[in-house]
């Protein structure tokens, strides 16, 4: 099944609503996978500081709900 | 009702957002997952109910209804726990803060326009958990991004000397607090008032047990690896600048947080994603602009818990003496606050809390409402059956209990029990196998929960059902669904 949306001034895009339907819960898992994921990483990658903050806290606090927020509002159909 | 306020209300009750902050501060990293997960799974749950079919099978079920009616008392119950563990911590009795919340809860039942307010409550619940964070960032003259970086590069929680527990003494055992501590370096422990108190000390492989009856000013050394205990009521006083008992024992061990729990991170997001999945109702189809008002507002309650929880950390590290309590977030203990009017800013908290539970109370009524197509939704302003239930919450809130592990047991149950049908509704001619399945979900999850009290101790992934039994519940009772809909086909 086509559907299509509209983003603003943006060219109507058409997609697979089966594709999308599957794809936003998914990218929100993966999302929120990344996490654990990150602070098992070998050589405790996950606590190197960028910026004042560590990267697992970085993604953690800052990443996920900003991605999460754009893949739950931009895939919305 | 907007719907980012009745999704707010109905996932985020106070013994949740306030827990975030409790976890947050008290395991870091895990602390931080905990709250992606609040943050995440009613996103999840929205996109997957915005793809079902409004469900029809289970409207003429009476399973789902009185399902839902238990998660719903489990989760008034931890906000009355909670309630009264504010209470106590504020000093009044516990049964005060019971009461008020209650009785509040009970009013707004009587009241058919309730709905109207939540929006307004949880405009107060929002004002109400803004200024005190902001005036806190404001005292301290550091943004939460560097805050956090002199937090985590502590090279220990000390004891501050504006702490309660410093000076002038304080009970430790207001509100839930803990019934011992565990030393790690040497400590004078002074009786504020009369006191006994129960000495385990381990010296090698030689343990010592000794009791001591203080009088107001009397003083007894702990060495590191003494254990503390002390009967309810007895006033103590720590001293300045001394490594807090129970505390991480430096700020870069609360960044990095503790490894190898990563069974237990699993479990807790399957059982949040259930339950999420559970109370959104899956008939919604909210607007693009509807979702992202909902996602806004989740990520503003997250954002404040994590700030919150490091602000506290930097400012009240006392919060963490004998483990974290979350009424001890409501207001923490030693954070330095404005003065003059600025002096009713720490009552913020408690008034956000209040305002938030009067919200949910209304709108998890409304949901259940939902449920009952054929009766008009009056389930949801029945007073007899909800004043019932409110007051056998009320009276069960006397005894204290953890406000976020019932939280947690609520949503396991909706995990278990609605999830499935709810994500793969049944035609309404076979809609008795949505009560079966939520059947074999409920019985299971009940054998574990009751075989976990009996085991504990068993850690990791052999553990993984025994702490989270929706793990197993839940895709019990989904199998059920399948063959179900399998059985249909062929």
């Amino acid at each position: 099944m086509l559907d299509d949306v509209t983003l603003g001034h943006f060219t109507p895009i058409c997609y697979d609503a089966t594709v999308v339907r599957l794809t936003r819960p998914v990218l929100l898992l993966v999302l929120l996978a990344g996490f654990p994921l990150l602070a098992l990483l070998p050589s405790e990658a996950g606590s190197i500081r960028v910026a004042g903050l560590s990267l697992l806290w970085w993604y953690g606090a800052v990443a996920v709900p900003a991605l999460a927020w754009l893949i739950a509002v931009v895939l919305h159909r | 009702m907007t719907f980012a306020a009745r999704t707010l209300a109905l996932w985020l009750t106070p013994a949740a957002w306030l827990a975030l902050p409790a976890l947050v501060l008290e395991s870091g990293p895990d602390g931080l997952w905990v709250g992606l997960l609040l943050l995440v799974a009613p996103l999840l749950a929205l996109a997957a109910a915005g793809e079902q079919a409004p469900a029809s099978s289970s409207r003429h079920e009476l399973f789902p209804v009185v399902t839902f009616l238990l998660v719903v008392a489990l989760v008034l119950w931890a906000n009355l726990v909670l309630a009264g563990d504010v209470a106590a911590w504020l000093g009044w009795p516990r049964w005060r803060g019971i009461a008020v919340a209650a009785g509040g809860a009970w009013l707004l039942l009587v009241w058919r326009g309730a709905a109207r307010l939540v929006p307004s409550l949880l405009l107060i619940a929002g004002c109400g958990l803004a200024v005190p964070l902001l005036a806190l960032g404001y005292e301290a003259d550091i943004g939460p991004l560097a805050a956090w970086g002199r937090v985590a590069s502590l090279p220990a929680f000390r004891l501050p000397a504006s702490s309660p527990w410093v000076d002038p003494g304080r009970e430790l055992r207001a509100g839930r607090g803990p019934t011992s501590l565990l030393f790690e370096e040497e400590h004078r422990v002074t009786a504020a008032g009369p006191a006994q108190l129960h000495i385990r000390a381990v010296d090698g492989a030689r343990v010592t047990e000794n009791d001591w009856d203080l009088r107001p000013g009397d003083t007894v050394t702990l060495r590191s690896g003494d254990e503390l205990r002390w009967p309810a009521g007895a006033r103590l006083r720590f001293e300045v600048g001394k490594t807090v008992p129970g505390a991480p024992s430096s700020g870069i061990a609360w960044a990095d947080g503790r490894r190898g729990d990563s069974a237990k991170r699993w479990g807790l997001l399957l059982t949040l994603l259930g339950g999420a999945i559970a109370l959104v109702d899956a008939g919604t189809r909210p607007t693009r602009r509807q979702m992202a008002g909902a996602g806004a507002a989740l990520i503003l309650v997250f954002g404040w818990g994590v700030i919150w929880a490091v602000y506290c950390a930097l400012g009240a590290p006392d919060l963490f003496l004998g483990g974290v309590a979350i009424e001890r977030l409501a207001r923490p203990p030693s954070l330095g606050w404005p003065t003059g009017v600025g002096r009713i800013v720490p009552l913020l908290l408690p008034v956000a809390a209040l305002a938030s539970f009067l919200a949910s109370s209304v709108v998890l009524r409304e949901r259940i409402g939902g449920l009952d197509v054929t009766g008009g939704g009056e389930i949801g302003h029945d007073v007899g059956l909800w004043s019932a239930i409110i007051g056998a919450t009320a009276l069960a809130s006397l005894w204290p209990a953890e406000p976020w592990m019932l939280i947690v047991v609520a949503l396991g149950l909706a995990a278990s029990t609605l999830a499935p049908a709810a994500l793969w509704p049944l035609p309404s001619e076979r809609a008795r196998w949505a009560t079966v399945s939520g059947l074999v979900g409920l019985g299971i999850f009940a054998a574990l929960a009751l075989a976990g009290q009996w085991t504990r101790g068993v850690e990791g992934w052999a553990g993984l059902p025994l702490a989270y039994p929706a793990v197993v519940a839940a895709p019990a009772a989904a199998l059920v669904l399948r063959l179900a809909r399998r059985a249909r086909r062929g």
